[in-house]
């Protein structure tokens, strides 16, 4: 297992995160890049989403 | 302990069911079959007794006979050669002391596949999702996993949409959490006396859930938790690392963070800068329940920042400054101690400091010099041994004291000859 270790700094404070890939992974470095990039990106969505309501989470 | 293997592909993981569960990992091949009689290509290890699923997840019913490349089984059919896969099933449900793995065995070739718990939610120790060749769902309405050991998922082929809780119960130390940029959809609670936890990889839980520390430690170990509505606190003993990881409370409320329950709560620097980050763009609280944070409280969001309880912060920033002006409230009667004070604003964009009511704060550094600027302070007594410089370029907005409303005197020195 491969662990890649990335952040990115914004106004919101920093995103820092991890890739775990297997050894034999063969994403080329653009596609590394990709992947972090679409965290950062889906990770500003979910801070910056509007707020909504809190729903109770039931458990059986 | 024991290892439990999912396979077979879709299925439900419930109390009752043992037809996915396997002591070891599946076996993939490529057979044909006609009415029973199962023609492999290759030496799959396939015994008697398997059982044997076609690439969409059917159960071509279990192995009764054969050897080689021939082999008859219970149900069969007609299917075309195609990747199938076979396990002996009916190993008995994981218990909490069992660790699960989702592998590439898990499926039919690189098929798609669910995994839903239904009835109650499910116990394990280690649950790990790794070398997934098909794209896996872990799916449940309001129910959730319980872990006893460490969670990992994979970066790529798995989704997780249960929304039910996960809760992380460990009672042991070295646990990881590993989401691997999958969000949790329920809440995550941390409960387990003397467990802790560090993360691999950043944490997010879903926009309306919350995180509760309740019991051991939670490592953020240089990563980013973002919780949904709420970080929040519960009765036990509980701890908060840092080591320069950060906690993200993005949800505009009265308890987006909420330490509700102080008695019992620590927190710890570890290396680097820890940092917590109030990020909604409408008001929100910070209930720091008077307790000591080791980290740095960050203004993130352009909605006021409120604060309450007399609480020791190690230092306080304003990133929203780059963007907007913004405020910082503290609760009218409290004392808030900082090691540093770097919370200031930008031309234009003021950081207004002053109390939630018509009545004075308190704010004190036992030493050195406050050096800020781009400040409307009101209702504040900066006091404790520091100097507190407001910039100037800040505002006196009155009811102030300590604060001195100038630059701090330079600080430069340079070189200078003395004659005698």
């Amino acid at each position: 297992m491969v662990k890649i270790d990335f952040s990115f700094h914004s106004q919101y404070g920093t995103f820092a995160d991890a890739l775990h890939l297997p050894d034999d992974h063969g994403l080329t470095q653009d596609e590394i890049n990709a992947m972090q990039q679409q965290r950062f990106d889906n990770w500003v969505a979910i801070i910056t989403a509007p707020p909504t309501e809190e729903t109770p989470s039931e458990e059986a | 302990m024991a290892n439990r293997y999912w396979v077979g592909g879709t299925g439900v993981w419930n109390s009752i069911s043992t037809a996915n569960w396997s002591t070891a990992t599946g076996l993939s091949f490529t057979a044909s079959c006609t009415g029973t009689a199962l023609t492999t290509t290759g030496s799959p290890a396939l015994v008697v007794g398997m059982t044997v699923w076609s690439n969409n997840h059917t159960s071509l019913g279990t192995i009764v006979s054969g050897a080689l490349n021939t082999w008859v089984v219970t149900i069969g059919g007609t299917y075309a050669s195609q990747e199938m896969s076979a396990a002996t099933v009916g190993a008995s449900i994981p218990a909490a002391s069992d660790s699960v793995f989702f592998d590439a065995n898990s499926n039919s070739g690189t098929s798609v596949f669910t995994v839903t718990i239904i009835n109650s939610s499910r116990f394990c120790n280690d649950f790990t999702a790794s070398g997934l060749d098909g794209t896996m769902t872990l799916a449940g309405t309001n129910l959730g996993l319980v872990v006893s050991g460490s969670l990992t998922f994979q970066a790529t082929n798995f989704n997780a949409t249960y929304t039910g809780n996960t809760t992380f119960n460990a009672t042991t130390t070295g646990k990881t959490v590993t989401t691997n940029g999958v969000a949790l959809a329920g809440n995550v609670n941390f409960n387990g006396v003397g467990g802790a936890w560090s993360l691999g990889s950043a944490l997010t839980i879903g926009s309306i859930r919350t995180a509760t520390l309740t019991n051991g430690t939670l490592d953020l170990n240089g990563k980013t938790l973002t919780v949904g509505t709420r970080f929040t606190t519960a009765t036990g003993t509980k701890n908060l690392t840092f080591n320069g990881g950060t906690l993200i409370c993005p949800d505009p409320n009265t308890t987006s963070f909420n330490n509700a329950v102080p008695t019992g709560f620590t927190t710890t620097a570890g290396t680097g800068v820890g940092t917590i980050s109030m990020t909604a763009a409408t008001a929100k609280t910070f209930v720091g329940g008077g307790s000591t944070f080791n980290c740095t409280l960050n203004q993130g969001g352009a909605g006021a920042l409120t604060i309450t309880g007399s609480n020791t912060f190690s230092n306080i920033t304003n990133t929203r400054k780059s963007t907007s002006a913004t405020s910082i409230l503290f609760t009218a009667g409290t004392t808030s101690t900082f090691t540093d004070w770097n919370a200031s604003g930008e031309s234009t964009r003021l950081l207004t400091i002053g109390s939630d009511t018509a009545a004075s704060h308190t704010l004190t550094k036992a030493s050195g010099t406050v050096s800020s600027d781009f400040l409307s302070i009101s209702r504040s007594t900066a006091t404790g041994g520091a100097s507190w410089y407001a910039g100037a370029n800040s505002t006196d907005g009155g009811n102030n004291s300590g604060w001195i409303f100038t630059a701090p005197p330079s600080t430069a020195t340079g070189n200078f000859l003395v004659f005698f």
